[in-house]
């Protein structure tokens, strides 16, 4: 069994890994091909690139899921704006906590420009997803960063931002305002001295918005839960994507080495644009060079003999250092990680069969 | 000499953006290398949650204290409960008190919660900086969605914090943006259609929403075509032998790709910024190549 249908018998994979190495062009491939082999899938980007709703034939990927023509397939694409607004509105127990929280300035300026509450925005997606949707598989990309950990630690975090020791000293337990902060004691001096410090209007503003999560936490709890629960059942599998230049091997080392400190496997590594593929689909190597008179035509044919030869010793170059990038990256992942090697392709897949077929394009197929 | 207004080395303080793995760290390293080179004092300043400088510099771990990564040049990774300690410190004038509120759990907790306060620290860390003698302190932001946030800063605050510390940390750094001979923000980028477009787009919102002066645009992994221009168009009558087919193809394909390349570059003509191009070399980065990329990148005349 190839490593990608190995993953795809499970029923949730996280792709993780830096920007820039094509890793929601296979998150979607991966899906497409779970798709094809029947499985209901849904497969969740946060990259709004036109050029993937294109490729699978959607008018645009945007929050709500769509269903991709032809396969069991549903895209979407992560709007942490449009997703907050929408949990907040699904959760606030009456239109008035809604108005209050959505009204509230420390939301507004922070809930949608923060990298971080995009990992919350996207765990609640996926509870809803995995929990509502009825899918055989998700797939869910990750932002671009190294931030894309906090995915992990968002449960975690959530829980601690809402322990209730720092609400209490925001709120207090029950009573609003000054009379909470007042009854403020021991370390809570130090919250009040920093609200001296930081101003009482933004402070009241902190308030307002602690004191609306205050009484929505035990859902948020509850959800947190059953998805870390979820993040490290067995049938879930990270994919660590990364390309084998130095610039993405160093980010992709950071998540590696994070994901393996939180006790989390790596069930594949996908080494994207990974060899310079020949004629025949496989890697370029040496070979024996060809006598001058192998190129005809008009003209004088010295500077394209020069050129044809400088340009694939040059590609067999990058092949050899890519090999050795992926070797020494493999050091450090326990052994015997199943690999998918994917060849620098001239464009990003563009149709629906150019991204089912990207995996027939993989090293050693 | 008198540098460029727009060169990296022209204002203490540059920050660097652009979207995720365009090789902006490495452009960040090699400026520091070649600013070294010529006896600066430069310090690499990147956010909390990140690592790559590590990576780069080939160093076991860059903390909250600068610390020397290769000969001359520093590097400091700002830990925001170690910016929130130091900040406390500073404005608590009772130190034991100052020590109990550093020391503060609730606190702690809720910086580590609170959506995004952990920006107001790395100001703070920044200023904290200016203070010593570094020069030039160039800031790896983060991919530009996040660097938009942080340099908007002031007006999220606006109205939220009318007076005190914060609002005296926030009007300093909304001047310190405003000041072109202090600060600037310069680009990465990469000559392929979606960085190139998110460039554009990045572009005009500074334009339009921050007074940031913009300085130079680094575009990356620009190299020589594979072919002379003047021999491109005897390219398709040439014919190869089997021997030859393969390399002929593949030098086609790469001429193709060039021809794009060159249309995203001309797209990014339309930046009214200066712009160095520079042929960063993916699979490898060592100690020589960051010191040849840097002194491309620090060239006064771009190539």
């Amino acid at each position: 069994m190839t490593p990608e249908a190995q993953l795809a018998t499970r029923s949730l994979i996280v792709c993780v890994g830096p920007g820039g190495v094509g890793k929601t062009t296979f998150a979607a491939a991966l899906a497409v091909a779970a798709a094809r082999s029947g499985r209901r899938t849904a497969v969740i980007t946060i990259d709004p690139a036109r050029r993937l709703a294109d490729a699978l034939g959607l008018d645009g990927l945007d929050d709500e899921l769509r269903t991709v023509p032809g396969l069991p397939l549903d895209a979407a694409m992560l709007d942490t704006k449009a997703a907050y607004d929408a949990l907040i509105g699904r959760i606030a127990p009456d239109p008035e906590s809604r108005e209050d929280i959505l009204g509230n300035r420390v939301y507004q300026s922070f809930s949608r420009t923060l990298a971080r509450s995009h990992a919350y925005v996207a765990m609640e997606r996926l509870h809803d997803v995995t929990v509502h949707g009825g899918y055989d598989l998700v797939v869910l990309d990750t932002p671009p960063t190294r931030s894309a950990l906090d995915i992990l630690d968002a449960p975690a975090r959530l829980v601690r931002f809402l322990d209730e020791r720092v609400l209490a000293a925001f709120v207090g337990t029950g009573e609003r305002g000054a009379r909470a902060w007042i009854r403020a004691r021991g370390t809570d001096v130090a919250m009040k001295l920093f609200g001296a410090m930081a101003g009482s209007a933004l402070m009241e503003e902190l308030g307002g918005f602690f004191t609306v999560f205050f009484g929505l936490r035990r859902g948020f709890a509850e959800r947190a839960a059953v998805v870390q629960a979820q993040l490290a059942a067995p049938t879930t599998a990270f994919v660590l994507v990364t390309a084998p230049d130095a610039t993405h091997l160093a980010d992709a080392a950071y998540l590696r080495d994070g994901l393996l400190e939180r006790g989390t496997p790596i069930d594949a590594v996908v080494f994207n644009r990974a060899f310079h593929a020949g004629l025949d689909g496989r890697p370029l190597a040496q070979k024996t060079p060809w006598p001058d008179d192998a190129l005809s035509g008009p003209g004088d044919l010295e500077p394209i003999r020069r050129a044809a030869r400088a340009h694939r010793a040059r590609l067999v170059d990058d092949n050899v250092a890519f090999d050795h990038a992926m070797e020494a990256f493999e050091e450090q992942l326990p052994p015997k990680t199943p690999r998918i090697v994917l060849p620098v392709l001239d464009a990003e897949p563009a149709t629906l069969e150019a991204l089912g077929a990207l995996f027939d394009q993989a090293r050693g197929r | 000499m008198a540098l460029t207004p727009s060169h990296p080395f022209a204002s203490r303080l540059s920050f660097f953006t652009g979207k995720g793995g365009v090789g902006k760290s490495t452009v960040v390293a090699a400026l520091a290398v070649e600013a070294q080179r010529r006896g600066m004092r430069p310090l690499v300043v990147e956010l909390g949650h990140r690592a790559s400088m590590q990576a780069v510099f080939d160093v076991p771990h860059i903390g909250h204290a600068p610390v020397e990564v290769v000969e001359g040049v520093h590097a400091t990774n700002v830990e925001l409960d170690r910016a929130l300690d130091d900040y406390v410190r500073r404005n608590v004038p009772v130190r034991a008190l100052g020590d109990r509120i550093a020391r503060s759990e609730s606190l702690h907790r809720f910086f580590a919660a609170a959506p995004a306060v952990g920006e107001v620290l790395t100001l703070l860390r920044l200023e904290q900086l200016l203070e010593h003698e570094w020069s030039p302190i160039l800031v790896d932001l983060d991919a530009t969605g996040h660097a938009l946030m942080f340099l908007g800063l002031p007006s999220v605050f606006d109205g939220l914090v009318p007076d005190g510390p914060v609002r005296r940390l926030l009007d300093g750094f909304s001047s310190l943006l405003r000041d072109g001979e202090r600060s600037q923000l310069h680009l990465v980028t990469l000559p392929s259609p979606l960085p190139v477009q998110e460039t554009l787009e990045l572009h005009a919102t500074l334009e339009a929403e921050h007074p940031i002066r913009l300085g130079t645009l680094f575009v990356n992994r620009v190299h020589p075509p594979p072919l002379d221009a003047a021999h491109l168009a005897q390219l398709p009558s040439v014919v190869a032998t089997e021997a030859a087919a393969e390399d002929l193809a593949l030098l086609r394909a790469a001429c193709e790709r060039d021809v794009e390349t060159t249309r995203q570059l001309a797209r990014l003509d339309a930046i009214p910024m200066r712009q160095v191009r520079l042929p960063l070399d993916p699979p490898r980065r060592d100690r020589a190549t960051l010191g040849r990329l840097g002194r491309l990148a620090a060239l006064e005349d771009a190539p």
